[in-house]
């Protein structure tokens, strides 16, 4: 037991003196005296409230900012012993602390376009100062650097600013998630994507049940009436009725509704379809169609009226096929 | 949600910089005859400050567009083709968007040039910075002002760019 009790003393001993090792400052000024301060900003801000934690917190923060930074600068951090990392994780840190604590908009990943202007701001900062902190004019060498340095951190801000539009701009058209990206020189589509939801599909099936109680049971003139003169009319009522009802999107305006009426033998077949007016990938429009039957029913006096007529009256049964997805040349 | 990488155009940008940098070199170095370190590093800059001052204004511009423009920019980044465009008509706004990046490049580049002068003040043509070999060789052209050259070079780099995307419409 007492053997047990030893080699765990020990061990503890052990861990203690690494610890020591590891965070003991050199010197009263130094990297981790401020890691450490950080540390301790953190412990006593949890034991305060209000802006006094968010003060200290905050203290803990540049503490931590410049402590890693310092540590960095002493021992750079590189990729292949070239790229060096320092300025990179620095920046990060920075902007974690800016985005995350000060606006508390972390989510905002939009924020993070800046991120290599902070990079560049860290590196010129050190050119900008000499040994002694004191600022000073960088030579013509440096400053062409510095010149170069900022134009390539401007250029990948603005690409990531692209990767943003891009985005939005696909978001605010959603339905050409499904078209194919191969031609272009300035996107790709990420492969394993969810299939979206068909926007197209949602309208029409939308439009599909008004138009269904409009035209089912219902006497068969009144029918021949609502299909032939002002049909277009009343099915684009509907249709701006379920565009007014869907989520706000700048696309919602590019979808049409179009209707097509044929006669049969046995009543009449309209044709719905939603159709995509904006851009595709190989120049045609997309159209979602669901072609429907209107039969006309027959249906004996007794059972329009008890008492009655010895007319047979007709009535309306309307039936509708699946919604199809089409391509349509414009 | 994000759906769509920018790999192809970060491609296409590193390659029309290289082919940019080196026609600005060349032409710097040969006609303008300075030092070859000092047209590389002007030729870099000028061009990395070009394509950031287009894409700025690119932002600005699409924020403020009406949709049936938005949509035909669409088209074009997304699908590489022209939407709602008579042949005709994308064949002339072909040659006018030519016109006008070249024209805007060349102001672009040679502002650029004279901020960079004035920032550095290293770039003298013709003057101490090159040696007496250099002197020597005589130019390719018969023009040597700093904006006939950057004009110049800015035809060959459309032009070099739009063979490369001809060829790549041609493959896909």
């Amino acid at each position: 037991m007492q053997n047990t009790l030893d080699i765990f003393k020990k061990l503890l001993d052990d861990l203690w003196k690494g610890l020591e090792k590891q965070l003991k400052p050199p010197m009263i000024f130094s990297a981790q005296t401020l890691v450490l301060l950080s540390f301790y900003s953190l412990f006593i801000g949890i034991l305060t409230t209000g802006f006094t934690q968010r003060f200290i917190i905050a203290c803990g923060w540049m503490f931590f900012i410049s402590g890693t930074a310092w540590l960095m600068n002493d021992n750079p951090i590189r990729i292949n012993n070239s790229i060096l990392l320092n300025y990179w994780i620095t920046g990060i840190i920075i902007c974690l602390f800016v985005f995350g604590y000060i606006l508390e908009q972390l989510h905002q990943l939009e924020l993070w376009v800046i991120l290599p202007l902070v990079v560049m701001l860290i590196t010129a900062l050190n050119d900008f100062t000499d040994a002694n902190l004191k600022f000073c004019i960088p030579n013509v060498p440096t400053r062409q650097k510095l010149v170069t340095l900022l134009a390539v951190h401007l250029l990948i801000s603005c690409w990531l600013q692209f990767f943003f539009v891009a985005n939005n701009l696909l978001n605010d058209y959603s339905s050409l998630l499904g078209e194919n990206f191969r031609n272009s020189a300035f996107v790709i589509k990420l492969p394993f994507i969810p299939r979206p939801t068909e926007k197209g599909e949602l309208i029409l099936s939308s439009v599909i049940a008004p138009v269904k109680v409009k035209l089912n049971n219902q006497p068969w003139s009144e029918i021949e009436a609502l299909l032939q003169p002002n049909r277009t009319q009343w099915i684009q009522d509907i249709h701006q009725a379920v565009r007014g009802r869907l989520s706000p999107a700048k696309e919602n305006s590019l979808w049409a509704m179009e209707s097509d009426v044929t006669s049969e033998d046995w009543g009449y077949g309209l044709e719905l379809s939603s159709i995509w007016n904006g851009p595709s990938s190989n120049g045609d429009g997309i159209k979602f169609s669901s072609k429907c039957q209107i039969k006309k029913i027959n249906t004996s006096p007794r059972e329009i009226n008890s008492q009655s007529t010895s007319k047979v009256s007709s009535t309306s049964k309307m039936e509708c096929q699946k919604i199809i997805k089409s391509r349509r040349r414009l | 949600m994000f759906y769509l990488i920018i790999l192809p155009i970060i491609f296409w940008q590193s390659l029309f910089l290289l082919i940019a940098t080196t026609w600005d070199t060349f032409l710097f170095y040969r006609q303008l005859r300075v030092s070859r370190k000092i047209a590389i590093e002007y030729a870099r800059t000028l061009n990395l400050f070009t394509l950031v001052l287009g894409w700025i204004s690119f932002f600005i511009i699409i924020s403020f567009l009406p949709q049936p423009t938005e949509l035909r920019i669409i088209s074009w980044l997304f699908f590489g083709r022209p939407f709602d465009m008579e042949e005709n008509e994308s064949q002339l706004n072909f040659f006018l968007y030519f016109l006008i990046i070249i024209i805007t490049t060349t102001a672009t580049k040679f502002a650029g040039m004279r901020v960079l002068q004035s920032l550095l003040q290293n770039f003298s043509p013709a003057g101490k910075n090159i040696t007496h070999r250099k002197l020597d060789r005589k130019p390719l052209f018969t023009f040597t002002s700093e904006i006939s050259i950057i004009f110049l070079s800015n035809i060959l780099i459309n032009t070099t760019i739009a063979i490369l995307l001809f060829i790549k419409g041609l493959y896909s």
